[in-house]
């Protein structure tokens, strides 16, 4: 499933990252790489807010879809 | 005085500026990084007999070159003209922010390391090991809180000492993984064998970036490497290991190393006193914020009560100022220099005054306007409501950062250019301030009030839907249309970072405020006083004329540009006129069309109901709307986008589409109509 689909309170990992270089480059430079563990804050609709390495990031929906994650 | 130079670095939201505004108050300078479009704020104080010049390099993630933020931080940390480097850390982020510090290790700098809101650590029951980091990282370390103006001392105290060579850190190496220290010593090897002893760049840097498929490093080894396939080959080799064993591309394989690291180094320096569920109401608000369904009504409300405190405060401050130049300053010239040739008075009157009086009536509006958005941004709301705008925004090539500034156009579209500030990729940033002329402001109202008043009393708020409803139209086709060829598809941000909601900081929130507001004083300002004096010139020229009359230069050039107006039905040289004046600011239109047609603004409409047809009064109303900037719009885009080129191309383009639109409105219109 992508992130897209995820639900609030799940904790999931990141399996791989649709994208260009400059996405997953910046992806990753704030702890978002395959590999990587996040909490889900919030679900669509809107934007995902996950919880990645203390800090709060916002990922509009496009993008949400391109993360594909699995539950933890 | 002996001079020091110093590079901040550090991811956004560190606190960078707030720790600027605090060591240097408000003795601070805005401009561009040259070529760029990338804001660059630089800020001086004395300390001990030095002068310390402070420059704020762009906030940014990661030091590889995908953005022009990257790029330009990156070009002035290796090449730069700098005595030292300063890293600004976030504390409260520790891990996330120490990647930045690896990847400046990685490079050879040694950068003095900051950590900034030491106090908001504490609020949350932690506690950082400063002696701990100290080891780890071989760097000096200094614990600061750019709100409560403590730990300032020590650094500026630390810049010195690194300045003049009495501190001299040594910094670690980052050591990675076996794996990737063996495949970074095999690219390294390659790269020795045939590179110069004097090759200017960190060769174990170069490496790790090459496996990062850095752009810029692999264009610069291309051109200079001649063995650069094989390097190539063996980079793609070391990737297909990586995907086999580790599951991952290689890039996401070096960042996620590093993460490892910097989490590493960061749970040995930062003690928890308290188990506690991270901010959990703001969790609650973020939700009810960003979601459309509750988040937009909220954003409207927040949208609202900016326009309606900065209207409501700022108008009688702006009529007593217009007042006070356009009458009471007028007056006195009059009964002063009784005596002296009217040519004269007209120019103190009717030309510096009038200049003056135009950049002076913008100040409330501004200063009130740019205080709400900095608290708004302070407080942490400018971030959800882009996160809330975003998917709409992307559909034209824009990113929910855009929302704010183009809401703001229409009340004024000069704080709105200015706005932009807040947007953190700087290509959707000039996108966004090149699109704003385009949404009407309260100015073009009264333009449309006196028309619509004349001939279309009984469909008013129709025809008024239709020229907002066009101008946004515009905006978002023109966003469209120049995202295709900026390419914004690499410059999004991908993300937004949501920092915990806060207080705002009034002296960060004040200082920065008036700096905004001398900046336009004396940036902008200077461009709108030159323009006005020119229109004044067109208008007394020749000398004796009646100040704007037929016979002046602005009479004979409404005559001449006439033509190009009889396709849009307008058949006298008036309007014209008023519309040349309009470029000083959009409401001057209506007052020009009294003068001239010599009835004030009362008559006017009744005059206007003989001279146009509702044809040519809706024409005229588009042609009002989409043509060139105000003056003091084209001052503040020069400004910002650092080049004349983007206001130029702009005024060209705008008249251009409002001559087209226009006439097709009228044509339009004739049919409809008849």
């Amino acid at each position: 499933m992508t992130l897209f689909e995820v639900r609030e309170g799940d904790k999931v990992k990141i399996v791989a990252i649709y994208g260009g270089l400059g996405v997953r480059n910046r992806l990753s430079s704030i702890g978002l790489y395959p590999g990587a563990e996040v909490k889900v804050i919030k679900a669509p609709p809107g934007p995902v807010i996950v919880e990645v390495a203390g800090s709060r990031i916002a990922i509009g929906q496009g993008m949400a879809k391109k993360v594909e994650v699995e539950k933890v | 005085m002996k001079e020091v130079k110093v590079a901040l670095v550090g991811n956004p939201n560190v606190g960078k500026t707030a720790i600027m505004n605090a060591l240097a108050g408000t003795n601070e300078k805005v401009g561009n990084w040259p070529g760029v479009t990338v804001q660059k704020k630089t800020g001086r104080y004395n300390f001990r007999g030095f002068e310390i010049e402070l420059i704020d390099l762009p906030g940014i993630y990661s030091l590889t070159s995908y953005t022009l933020e990257e790029r330009v931080a990156r070009s002035f940390l290796l090449n730069g003209d700098y005595d030292v480097a300063v890293n600004v850390l976030d504390v409260t982020l520790l891990a996330r922010n120490l990647y930045l510090t690896l990847e400046l290790l990685e490079m050879g700098l040694r950068p003095i390391v900051v950590l900034n809101k030491v106090d908001e650590l504490q609020n949350l029951g932690f506690s950082v090991n400063k002696k701990e980091l100290e080891r780890s990282l071989n760097l000096p370390v200094v614990e600061v809180s750019a709100v409560r103006r403590t730990g300032l001392e020590e650094l500026s105290e630390l810049i010195l000492q690194v300045a003049t060579g009495d501190l001299k850190p040594k910094g670690f190496v980052p050591l990675y993984s076996d794996f990737l220290e063996n495949a970074v010593s095999l690219i390294e090897m390659k790269l020795k064998r045939e590179l110069p002893s004097s090759f200017p760049f960190n060769l174990r840097w170069f490496s790790i970036k090459l496996l990062e498929r850095d752009p810029e490093v692999q264009d610069y080894l291309r051109k200079k490497f001649k063995n650069w396939e094989e390097v190539e080959r063996e980079v793609n080799r070391i990737e297909e290991e990586v995907k086999e064993r580790f599951n991952c591309d290689l890039p996401s394989f070096v960042a996620r190393e590093r993460f490892f690291l910097a989490s590493k180094i960061a749970t040995n320096a930062v003690k928890s006193s308290v188990e506690l569920p991270l901010y959990t109401l703001s969790d609650r608000i973020d939700k009810f914020v960003t979601n459309p369904i509750t988040g937009i009504p909220v954003f409207f409300l927040v949208m609202w009560g900016v326009f309606k405190i900065t209207f409501d405060l700022s108008a009688p401050l702006s009529d007593l100022i217009d007042k006070f130049f356009s009458n009471l300053l007028p007056s006195f010239f009059e009964k002063a220099l009784s005596g002296a040739p009217p040519f004269l008075l007209s120019l103190i009157n009717d030309g510096l005054l009038a200049g003056v009086g135009a950049v002076m009536v913008f100040l409330p509006i501004l200063a009130i306007l740019y205080l709400l958005m900095s608290i708004l941004e302070d407080i942490g709301y400018m971030a959800r409501a882009a996160a809330l705008w975003d998917n709409f925004m992307r559909f034209f090539g824009l990113s929910g950062a855009s929302v704010i500034p183009m809401i703001l156009g229409f009340g004024c579209n000069v704080p709105a250019v200015y706005a932009t500030r807040a947007m953190r990729s700087s290509t959707l940033r000039l996108i966004t301030m090149l699109i704003i002329p385009w949404i009407s402001c309260s100015a073009r109202l009264t333009v449309y009030a006196i028309f619509v008043g004349a001939f279309f009393k009984e469909h008013k708020s129709l025809i008024l839907l239709f020229i907002y409803g066009l101008g946004i139209l515009m905006a978002l086709l023109f966003a469209t249309l120049i995202s295709k060829f900026k390419e914004t598809s690499s410059e999004c941000e991908f993300f937004i970072e949501l920092p915990p909601y806060k207080l705002p900081s009034f002296n960060i929130v004040l200082s920065q405020t008036w700096i905004e507001v001398r900046e336009f004083i004396f940036k902008a300002g200077s461009v709108i006083f030159v323009v006005s004096f020119l229109i004044w010139l067109v208008a007394s020229l020749p000398p004796g004329v009646e100040y704007a009359g037929e016979n002046s230069l602005v009479g004979h050039l409404g005559k001449l540009l006439l033509p190009i107006f009889k396709p849009l039905g307008i058949d006298d040289w008036k309007p014209v006129v008023a519309l040349i004046f309009g470029a000083l600011a959009k409401e001057v239109v209506v007052g020009t069309l009294g003068t001239l047609y010599g009835v004030g603004e009362e008559g006017l409409e009744k005059l206007l109901s003989q001279t146009f047809t509702p044809e040519s009064a809706i024409a005229y109303m588009v042609f009002t709307l989409l043509y060139i900037p105000c003056v003091a719009t084209i001052a503040a885009i020069k400004q910002e986008s650092g080049s004349w080129k983007y206001p130029a191309a702009l005024v060209v383009i705008e008249l251009i589409t409002a001559w087209i639109t226009a006439f097709v409105v009228y044509r339009g219109a004739s049919l409809l109509f008849s």
